[in-house]
């Protein structure tokens, strides 16, 4: 026992609450295990997949697709079997996870990888007034840091990373870089075989504002103007989410039929749509017949690989990475064709899919759809692998970083223990190998970066005392179930949240019991009588008592993207902005980082403000499915 | 086209893909999932080939390691190289499974007790990795000689005398292996690397960002030490030397060629060569958190280990604090504020120390194998409970 009889006794019979394991996950159970933790709850949602087993230790290749939880509870017993460790393969952000069951721990931990359910723990502890050890890890990058309430920055003071949007007219009208066609492939997924998501429509949208913004000439800007084929900005496109699904089944999921509605005639009505090509490439239709008819290339082209060392002891060690070819047309199509056939028989086997960057069917389909998505618009094609990287959102991952931010964990938790607040600190690990200092190697070079805790943000949304917010944003025009989404549940980072007028009449807007089913959510909130000035009541009914009253403020002069505006200086300009470099905005904040132990350019904070929304942890999806959640892709600031 | 018409295409469709795709026919005509391998490698190592590369990938895949020791920094050094998937691990020990071990190498239980500690990991450690020879050896680090180094890429001891250390230090760079002895202080630790001759693909100069309006690289750029670094390293000759490979005069160039010189383990093992270089580098600036310095550390401990043959131990604490303090006060230089606190190198090895050490020099050796990115050579020191990790060139 590395310590004096008096902590050791407080770590023995410490109660802990782990809330991920994965890759922090397993290195951590580990090491509370061995340092003499032997009170351990945990929670993973996820199950074990292949691409796991390079870091997560405590599983094998003979646990894929079991729980994760599970198998860790097992095997840290195995390791220690006088410990006790409870197992939850769910959700953390459950009502039955409430306050009083945050408050039997001693001390929470964080190993998660994504912000959703960071944010949710963050604010469980602080109703709980537990201390919280967050920590997140990104390829050589790694960061830990305690969370006292009141006295230490909480998660949500630091502003999240904005997340890369793009207007759903690039996606659906005028693609011109490889990720658009991406998200669009992803959308076409779900529309075809999945849930189908209005958000998500992927046919031509006739109501294109470039259609009217440039239109001095006043020339028709529905020109050809064709039915129900378009959808409105705000969102009432359902009519058309059908008819994508039920014209697949119409034709049987027809391969050849469902190819040439995508990359031909839905192309060819792009193309009547004269006033968006004035500026812009036009795209070109696919004969999918010609490209079939194509003698095939030779598939196996050989990529160039490091030719030392090829002393023949290869095996499985030596060749080249399949996915790293970049498929012709004509392989695309074939491609197309293959795991359409493959995706609909799953869909009458299994009911609606969900997409899964690790299913290699689903994997095909996008990579192929986006590929030949690319060739009519003129866009460079990728291989599988560099698709896979930006569809599933891909964080590079490795056990040594993990292990190193686990080890910091425990330092942080054993002072935690102590009661030495100011023993614990904010850590960043780095590792430098693709970072040569910027002038020439140093003598010295800090691998750690560490400060102490920041003190709370005032006005953060999340810990500070303050529960009054006012809020600017067009009445007339924001549906309830925008308002839901992005104020309650994305800025007030509400999990369940209730909503009702904060007057006499104490009208329900919201109720955390529809659980989004509500019937009046495509209303604007000026339909319930909310007007300048209405104050509103929220709360999260996940947790006792978090209350905020929320003044709404009209602004129809809001910029065209901008759902709305806190009125807080502190958050204005990242709600305001979402395309802004996240590393300019962290740079405004104030961080005592001591050392600069990072590449010159790239501050200490600017690295936690990178770890902090997105990291490998452990997955919780949040409901949104593997890789196709809202960290990925945010479409709400569609035009 | 009217139905039949398409379901004539689809046919042929299906027969082309069958004849011409990449994967078996059969599996077409079913429709199931096609799905080759699901544990090649590009699918298993998938999430660090898009940190380090293929190619790097199969270097590591290629690559043979001998160890000593398997105290808690061996077993995470084990650990994280077998998830890694590395090709051949050879771990030799002699000592023997104790209470201690249980606390910091996870390889081992209680029913292991005063069993060899090498043999005794094995059977845990294997199951991380079916792809990887690992060979377990009873046997103290003396055993080590010329014939048994050979043939390995790299070498790594764990928790040897300085006596042994210096002895494998001249085996490995006459053979113009890779070297890597690590030892841990209670919540200190630290290795020294000798990683002379060897030569990394780096990033160019000036870092991620290609410099294209910045002044043309030099074809030789020597190190520029620090700015604030007293007198007495001023010229001395550096012996790293950077040199940018690609030719084209105007583009930057996308990698740089990184060779390393550096004394050999005798040479920098001493208590003065952590003097000279302390003397050579800059204060520690911590931000207000305790001056920990690693050379002023180093010294001390190197000059313990020189008088009584080993390093300060937790057994005895009383005798051993005495000594420590006896031999700061002797070195310290009038005036000094840096922070040691050798009650610190007196604790028992604790499993976070081993993990962030260990994360550390498993990459570290990661990087060496690879032989791509720049390394963290030839001192690298954590203090684990402060947080500082720090790397030193000693010279």
């Amino acid at each position: 026992m590395a310590f004096d009889p008096q902590t050791a006794h407080s770590i023995a019979t410490a109660k802990v609450f782990m809330v991920g394991a994965g890759g922090i996950g397993c290195e951590l159970l580990k090491n509370l295990l061995l340092t003499g933790f032997r009170d351990i709850q945990l929670i993973d949602l996820d199950t074990i997949e292949v691409s796991n087993l390079n870091r997560q230790f405590l599983f094998r290749s003979e646990h894929v697709g079991k729980p994760k939880a599970e198998i860790a509870a097992q095997s840290g017993l195995e390791l220690c079997p006088e410990a006790k460790i409870t197992f939850y393969h769910e959700s953390v952000i459950q009502a039955k996870f409430n306050v009083k069951f945050f408050s039997q721990f001693d001390l929470v931990l964080n190993a998660l990888d994504n912000a959703a359910a960071r944010s949710h723990v963050n604010r469980m502890c602080l109703a709980a007034d537990r201390p919280l050890i967050e920590s997140g890890s990104s390829g050589y990058l790694g960061n830990c840091k305690a969370i006292f309430k009141g006295k230490t920055e909480c998660f949500d003071c630091q502003p999240p990373a904005p997340q890369k949007t793009f207007p759903g007219c690039t996606i659906r009208n005028t693609p011109s870089e490889p990720i658009h066609c991406i998200v669009w492939a992803k959308h076409l997924f779900n529309q075809l075989f999945g849930e189908a998501d209005p958000d998500q429509d992927v046919s031509p949208n006739t109501a294109d504002p470039s259609l009217l913004v440039d239109g001095q000439n006043g020339t028709g800007h529905h020109n050809g103007a064709p039915h129900q084929n378009g959808s409105s900005p705000t969102g009432i496109a359902s009519t058309v989410a059908i008819s994508t699904r039920e014209q697949a089944v119409s034709c049987g999921y027809n391969a050849i039929t469902l190819f040439e509605k995508l990359f031909r005639d839905d192309i060819a009505y792009l193309l009547s749509m004269e006033k968006l090509w004035e500026k812009r490439r036009k795209p070109v239709v696919l004969d999918v017949q010609a490209i079939l008819r194509e003698p095939q290339a030779i598939l196996q082209e050989p990529q160039p690989l490091d030719s030392d060392r090829s002393n023949g002891d290869g095996g499985s060690t030596a060749g080249d990475h399949e996915d790293k070819r970049v498929w012709g047309i004509g392989e695309n199509a074939r491609v197309f064709i293959r795991s359409v056939r493959g995706l609909k028989a799953s869909l009458e086997k299994l009911g609606n899919l969900v997409w899964d960057k690790d299913d290699e069917v689903a994997m095909d389909f996008v990579t192929a759809v986006a590929n030949l998505r690319s060739s009519c618009f003129g866009i460079a094609t990728l291989s599988r692998y560099d698709i896979k990287q930006m569809a599933g959102n891909i964080i590079a991952a490795v056990a040594s970083t993990n292990a190193i931010v686990a080890g910091f964990i425990i330092c942080n938790a054993v002072q935690v223990l102590r009661g030495n607040q100011s023993g614990c600190y904010n850590i960043i690990t780095r590792m430098f190998r693709d970072a040569v200092p910027a002038t020439a190697p140093k003598r010295r070079i800090r691998t750690t970066g560490v400060s102490r805790l920041d003190v709370p943000r005032p006005g953060c949304v999340s810990c500070s005392e303050r529960v009054e917010i006012g809020i600017k944003l067009r009445i007339a025009s924001i549906t309830v179930k925008e308002f839901e989404e992005k104020v309650v549940k994305g800025y007030l980072k509400m999990s369940a949240p209730d909503v009702e007028l904060d007057d006499a009449s104490g009208k329900i807007i919201i109720s955390s019991d529809d659980a989004g089913e509500g019937k009046n959510r495509d209303k604007p909130l000026a339909f319930f009588g909310i007007q300048d000035g209405t104050r509103l009541k929220c709360e999260d009914s996940l947790l006792d008592d978090y209350e905020v009253t929320v003044t709404l403020h009209n602004d129809d002069h809001l910029a065209e993207d901008t759902l709305f505006l806190p009125l807080d200086a502190h958050v204005e300009g990242e709600l305001a902005q979402p395309t802004v470099e996240p590393f300019e905005q962290a740079k405004g904040i104030k961080r005592k980082l001591e050392e600069e132990i990072l590449t010159p350019g790239m501050s200490g904070n600017k690295r936690v403000a990178l770890l902090a929304s997105n990291s490998d942890a452990a997955s919780e999806p949040n409901g949104n499915g593997n890789g196709l959640s809202e960290d990925v892709i945010d479409m709400s600031h569609r035009f | 086209m009217d139905i039949q018409a398409e379901e004539h295409m689809q046919t042929d469709a299906t027969t082309e893909v069958g004849l011409n795709g990449s994967e078996n026919g059969k599996e077409n005509v079913e429709l199931a999932p096609v799905n080759p391998d699901r544990f090649r490698a590009t699918n298993l190592y998938d999430r660090q080939i898009r940190l380090w590369g293929w190619e790097a990938q199969q270097r590591l895949m290629r690559s043979r390691l001998l160890m000593y020791g398997m105290n808690g920094v061996g077993a995470e050094v084990l650990k994280n190289l077998m998830l890694g998937g590395i090709k051949e691990i050879t771990i030799v020990d002699d000592a023997l499974v104790q209470e201690a071990d249980l606390s910091t190498n996870f390889f081992v239980r209680r029913e292991d007790f005063g069993q060899n500690r090498a043999t005794a990991s094995k059977g845990r450690a294997q199951l991380l990795s079916a792809a990887c020879a690992l060979t377990a050896v009873q046997g103290n680090v003396n055993i080590l000689t010329e014939e048994w180094v050979r043939g390995y890429d790299l070498v790594v001891i764990n928790g040897v005398s300085l006596t042994e250390a210096v002895r494998i230090g001249k085996v490995c760079r006459e053979l113009r292996v890779p070297l890597f002895v690590s030892q841990v202080v209670g919540f200190h630790a630290f290795y020294v690397n000798d990683l002379n001759g060897l030569t990394f693909e780096v990033p160019p100069l000036g870092g991620e960002k290609p410099a294209g309006s910045g002044p043309k690289p030099k074809p030789k750029i020597i190190i520029d030490d620090d700015e604030d670094m007293p007198s007495t390293s001023r010229g001395r000759p550096t012996e790293a030397q950077v040199v940018c490979t690609d030719q084209a005069e105007e583009s930057a160039p996308q990698s740089a060629q990184l060779e390393i010189t550096v004394p050999d383990l005798a040479s920098i093992l001493t208590e003065d060569c952590a003097r000279r270089s302390g003397l050579a580098s800059p204060m520690p600036k911590r931000g207000g958190l305790k001056r920990i310095d690693p050379y002023l550390n180093m010294e001390l401990i190197l000059t313990f280990a020189a008088q009584k043959g080993r390093y300060p131990q937790y057994q005895y604490m009383e005798e051993d604090l005495k000594v420590l303090d006896h031999i700061l006060g002797m070195i310290r230089p009038e005036g000094d504020t840096r922070v040691v606190e050798p009650n610190e190198f007196l604790r028992p090895d604790a499993n976070f120390t081993c993990a962030i050490f260990g994360g550390t020099m498993a990459q570290e050796i990661i990087t060496v194998l690879t032989r791509r990115g720049y390394p963290i050579f030839n001192l690298f020191y954590l203090a684990a409970l402060d947080a500082m990790g720090s790397r030193e060139y000693l010279q």
